[in-house]
């Protein structure tokens, strides 16, 4: 709040005042006073208005800047009308009053929808449960009587699976909450489990995979690195020229390890790298295999970022893709 | 060795008592899931295969009860796979947990793994079929009075086929239950594998056990 700002907004009274300085000093004039007391007499006019200009003028300064200070160091912006103290003039209070009652009708909003967002959630959590039993009826009848037939239809229920546990996953990314539990394991383990979930896919597509150093100790959760890792393997099989080769390559730093993925498939043109983690967002390949929803890879990045980790993507055209999950070393998750 | 199985899907219990018994395992569960903890002391089995989400009263009272009286091993099987449902499993008592929807193999390797641990001896895990016998846990075959090792590869191959008898099982579906037991081969080697167990099943006296259906797999 500017000295000049407040003088603009004061226009008004200071013409006013101008005004009745130029009138009076005429009719005192035409009265024949001395002009010692003419000035005189302005000047005390003048001294009186500008003190009260002044004096308004640094208390609205002073609660406007308190208050944009509240405003800028607050984390969640809702809190603000708890926390401001009540102004001393009155459009100021008017408008602290309108604030508190807009805040509580947006608090009271916000609540609703997290509570509705919440039930959601714990729908599809439910949901998800629920479907796992059909599920895990059929792979056990189909395991009892393994034919051409069966394993065929065996394959269109992992795909199943993997939709569940996708949706499963994407209700969880929705939350605050940070609801997963981070326990020692090593990116082989990730690594292979990951395969098992994708293997019958990569196995039809002729694909190979290579360990490369991967005996390395991390600290994460299971389940949700095997889900990252299953993603961008079910990217790169979509994805795949012929005859896969899915490299897995570990490599330790000082503040942690990083886990890189390789292929040799089609790759993604330069322009579409940048987007590649939006929702949504399915680009070049999306186009052309019409396959992509372009919500795996905002998943992955969505839950890495809930646990700290990082994942980039480079790659080249026509020449493959290599996504890189960088994971942090234990101590940073007790900070 | 019997295997007592608490769930309340008719289909997963029908399934896992051919499961079981293809293993050679005695199977026993029962429906009245009011009492079920004494049916469950009652049976005398040997380990227990128990779902969370139960009629009456949920699978970790049950698991708690039977730990009263009982160190018979648990195998807590559910769809419920958070964190919090795998800790409280291990925490009340239970000696494993396993996820729905579980890998068959997994499954019973790991009844295999806890059966062994808990009562030491060995235990007869063997198929039979065609007069070749299997066993799983030493890994040999035998046919007549000849016995012979197997790799683990070719114990995975010749088991899938077993418990498959009469079924052409692909060669897709070969790898891929190899990948399940963490060896990521490619075509190749099965081919290599599959050479080399015929060769195994030929000295001990079985030369035609494998048929190949070509263009579509092997069966037994």
């Amino acid at each position: 709040m500017k000295l000049t700002d407040y003088i603009i907004d004061r226009l008004f009274s200071v013409v006013m005042f101008l005004v009745a300085v130029i009138f009076s000093m005429g009719l005192l004039w035409l009265m024949g006073l001395r002009y010692e007391f003419i000035i005189y007499i302005e000047i005390i006019f003048g001294f009186s208005f500008l003190a009260a200009l002044l004096w308004d003028y640094t208390r609205k300064k002073k609660y406007y800047c308190g208050f944009m200070a509240l405003f800028d160091g607050l984390d969640d912006k809702t809190l603000l009308a708890e926390l401001i103290e009540k102004p001393g003039f009155l459009d100021g209070k008017l408008l602290y009053q309108i604030l508190r009652l807009s805040n509580k009708y947006m608090n009271d909003k916000l609540a609703e929808a997290g509570a509705t967002n919440q039930e959601y959630r714990e729908y599809i959590e439910m949901w998800v449960h629920e479907i796992k039993t059909p599920i895990t009826s059929a792979h056990l009848i189909i395991e009892n009587d393994k034919n051409i037939s069966t394993i065929r239809i065996d394959d269109e229920l992992n795909k199943i699976d993997h939709f569940v546990e996708q949706a499963l996953f994407y209700a969880r990314s929705t939350t605050l909450e940070k609801d997963f539990k981070i326990e020692k394991t090593t990116l082989k383990t990730l690594v292979q489990e990951a395969l098992k979930s994708y293997s019958k896919q990569i196995i039809e597509a002729h694909g190979r995979p290579i360990f490369e150093n991967l005996d390395i100790p991390v600290f994460a959760d299971r389940k949700w690195c095997i889900f990252i890792i299953g993603q961008i393997i079910a990217n790169s099989v979509k994805y795949a020229k012929e005859n896969l080769i899915l490299t897995f390559e570990g490599s330790s730093f000082d503040n942690g390890c990083s886990l890189s993925i390789s292929d040799n498939g089609i790759g993604i043109t330069e322009a579409d790298i940048p987007r590649i983690f939006d929702k949504g967002f399915t680009g070049e390949n999306g186009r052309k295999f019409g396959k992509s929803t372009g919500i795996g890879l905002y998943l992955c990045w969505k839950l890495c970022r809930k646990m700290n980790m990082e994942i980039s993507v480079a790659s080249s055209l026509e020449n493959g893709t290599t996504v890189k999950i960088m994971f942090p070393k234990e101590n940073l998750y007790l900070t | 060795m019997k295997i007592f199985v608490v769930e309340d899907e008719t289909e997963i219990c029908k399934e896992l008592s051919v499961l079981l018994q293809k293993y050679g395992y005695a199977y026993e569960s029962s429906t009245d899931f009011a009492h079920i903890t004494d049916h469950i002391l009652k049976a005398e089995a040997d380990l227990v295969l128990l779902d969370i989400n139960l009629p009456y009263q949920d699978g970790y009272t049950i698991c708690r009860e039977i730990r009263k009286q009982s160190d018979i091993p648990i195998i807590v099987l559910t769809s419920r796979n958070t964190d919090f449902d795998e800790l409280m499993s291990l925490n009340i008592g239970a000696d494993d947990f396993i996820s729905k929807p579980y890998n068959a193999q997994v499954l019973i390797a790991r009844i295999q793994k806890i059966l062994k641990r808990t009562y030491e001896a060995q235990v007869n895990s063997v198929l039979i079929h065609k007069g070749l016998t299997i066993n799983l846990l030493k890994a040999t075959a035998s046919y007549g009075d000849k016995e012979v090792d197997l790799t683990k590869n070719e114990l995975g191959i010749l088991r899938l086929l077993v418990v498959n008898k009469g079924n052409v099982i692909p060669r897709d579906a070969i790898i891929d239950e190899l990948w399940q037991s963490d060896e990521f081969i490619d075509e190749n080697t099965l081919n290599v594998n599959i050479v080399r167990l015929r060769k195994k099943l030929s000295e001990i006296g079985a030369p035609d056990y494998l048929e190949t259906k070509r263009g579509l797999g092997y069966k037994v």
